[in-house]
């Protein structure tokens, strides 16, 4: 399998996710009012760091960030259901 | 594997879509939208990356790379949409709290700005000063309470942050009114000059209950008091009687001519015990304070023995048993006196006609033992139960009730005991304890 050509967009949506995490730092206070924040906090992190190995896999190590990229979002989607699940029993 | 991942991530968000769309999902409808579209896109991504692996499908993947430019936006919408609604939620709850604490503080509560304005008041407050929101504190009060004038003004403009007092003031119909009261200066951001918060309660009717209570509490002791008094007055009384009847039975033997020295002296004796007696009954009247002093009894047996013999008349003999040495304790010789003859008159009273009584001195394990006992009819158990009560008596309109107690008061004030041994048709004994002072 080849490397897949680089996309502008895939950086935009990098500085998208980082812009998200500036934001959710700079208002911590108010986003630990959210009830299992540290789930939704960890969820955020997978994003960015699908985000990153989706940039990085063009330059170096194709396969192995590929696969980061990949686990990154399912864990992403995974640590979503849990925290929906954990609210739902509280 | 990285389809697992797909299939993985599609599993999960979809179970996510499944919590969040029931009822019970405890997140309110606006934060659901944004959470709605981020799970829809996560979904739609995965499921891209699927038809991609499966069946090469790259129209859905080119789709989703394009969604997911808006992943960190939704991500963000639901993140504030979430806390705000949670924020919300806190405030109304504390905006609850509070409500409810108003609503419910069991005291009269009221904010006042610096001019002494009420600008906000508890529910307490408002029932005892109804319509107060607004006006000046003076013109609420019923009443002209200076003292917390003086500090209300101190609390506003001083340097006094804090003060509590108590006030009583005279009404015009002469009354007495009660008040106590807290105060606290308070800043609020919006108001230049410093407030403060009030807790102002009325206490006149507690006071009050309080002053009735300790005056019937005083009066219930008075009352106590008088009946001890009472109860003493009829023991002494009952001791007494007991001395005429000894005063009685001389006198029969006077009317006979025949040892008539020997009889008026028992007369002077008894005579003398009786107004040692009214003596002490005087002296309680002012003081329970007993005097003891060194005491034989051995000497104080042989003493009334004369007495005892003629109390019991001709129809019962004394058989008295004391140790030749002496049996000294602290004592009272007066009231063992009348103690012992108590014992001695109750012993003839229950004994059939010619039934020895018999007094016994020993000294027994450390302390003097007095032992009166007859061969009577004896007595049941529940008759012994009750004894020692007061007013008890089993000889009907002729009894009082008191003489025994007498003797237990008289026993326990020289630090002995009292016993009763008795058993239907043998007879009863009345043991009597005493300490041994220490010369003995």
């Amino acid at each position: 399998m080849g490397t897949p050509p680089f996309e502008e967009r895939e950086v935009a949506v990098l500085v998208g996710a980082l812009l998200l995490v500036g934001c959710t730092v700079y208002f911590f206070r108010d986003f630990k009012r959210v009830p299992r924040w540290q789930l939704l906090g960890l969820a955020i992190s997978s994003l960015v760091l699908g985000n990153i190995a989706t940039v990085v896999e063009h330059f170096v190590a194709f396969s192995v960030f590929n696969h980061v990229e990949h686990a990154s979002y399912a864990l992403q989607s995974l640590l979503l259901a849990t925290w929906a699940y954990k609210l739902q029993r509280a | 594997m990285i389809v697992h991942f797909e299939i993985l991530g599609f599993l999960a968000v979809t179970s996510a879509f499944y919590i969040v769309s029931r009822k019970r999902f405890p997140v309110p409808q606006q934060a659901r939208l944004p959470l709605y579209l981020l799970l829809s896109l996560l979904a739609f991504d995965h499921a891209a990356n699927i038809l991609e692996h499966f069946w090469h499908a790259m129209w859905a993947d080119s789709i989703a790379d394009d969604l997911s430019l808006a992943t960190p936006l939704l991500w963000a919408l639901f993140l504030v949409e979430i806390a705000r609604s949670h924020l919300s939620r806190q405030v109304a709850g504390q905006s609850e709290q509070l409500s409810f604490l108003i609503e419910r503080v069991p005291a009269s509560v009221a904010w006042l700005d610096s001019e002494q304005r009420l600008l906000a008041v508890s529910r307490t407050w408002e029932k005892t000063f109804p319509e107060s929101n607004g006006r000046l504190l003076s013109a609420v009060l019923p009443i002209s309470l200076p003292k917390l004038a003086q500090a209300l003004g101190d609390c506003l403009g001083a340097d006094v942050t804090e003060s509590q007092g108590e006030e009583q003031v005279r009404t015009a119909n002469q009354r007495n009114r009660y008040f106590r009261w807290s105060l606290r200066r308070v800043s609020d951001p919006e108001r230049e000059r410093p407030g403060a918060l009030l807790i102002l309660e009325e206490t006149t009717d507690a006071i009050e209950a309080e002053t009735a209570r300790t005056a019937a509490v005083e009066e219930l002791a008075r009352a106590q008091r008088a009946a001890d008094l009472g109860q003493l007055a009829a023991g002494a009384a009952h001791d007494l009687n007991n001395m005429l009847q000894v005063i009685s039975s001389a006198n029969e033997e006077l009317l006979e001519i025949r040892e008539a020295e020997l009889a008026s002296r028992e007369i002077r004796q008894a005579l003398d015990s009786a107004s040692a007696m009214t003596r002490t009954l005087l002296r309680l009247g002012a003081s329970s304070t007993q005097s003891l002093a060194r005491l034989d009894l051995t000497a104080l047996v042989t003493q009334v023995e004369g007495m005892l013999k003629i109390a019991l008349g001709r129809k019962h003999t004394l058989v008295v048993k004391k140790p030749s040495t002496k049996v000294m304790i602290s004592g009272d010789a007066t009231r063992l006196e009348h103690a012992i003859l108590n014992l001695v008159v109750n012993a003839r009273d229950a004994s059939p006609a010619g039934g020895p009584i018999h007094l016994v001195l020993a000294i027994t394990n450390g302390v003097a033992l007095l032992t009166v006992k007859d061969e009577g009819e004896g007595m049941p158990q529940d008759i012994q139960a009750q004894l020692f009560r007061p007013f008890f008596t089993t000889k009907g309109p002729r009894g009082t009730g008191l003489g025994l107690v007498s003797v237990r008061n008289t026993v326990s004030q020289h630090g002995g005991t009292i016993s009763v041994e008795s058993l239907p048709g043998a007879g009863s004994a009345f043991e009597l304890r005493i300490p041994l002072s220490l010369e003995s």
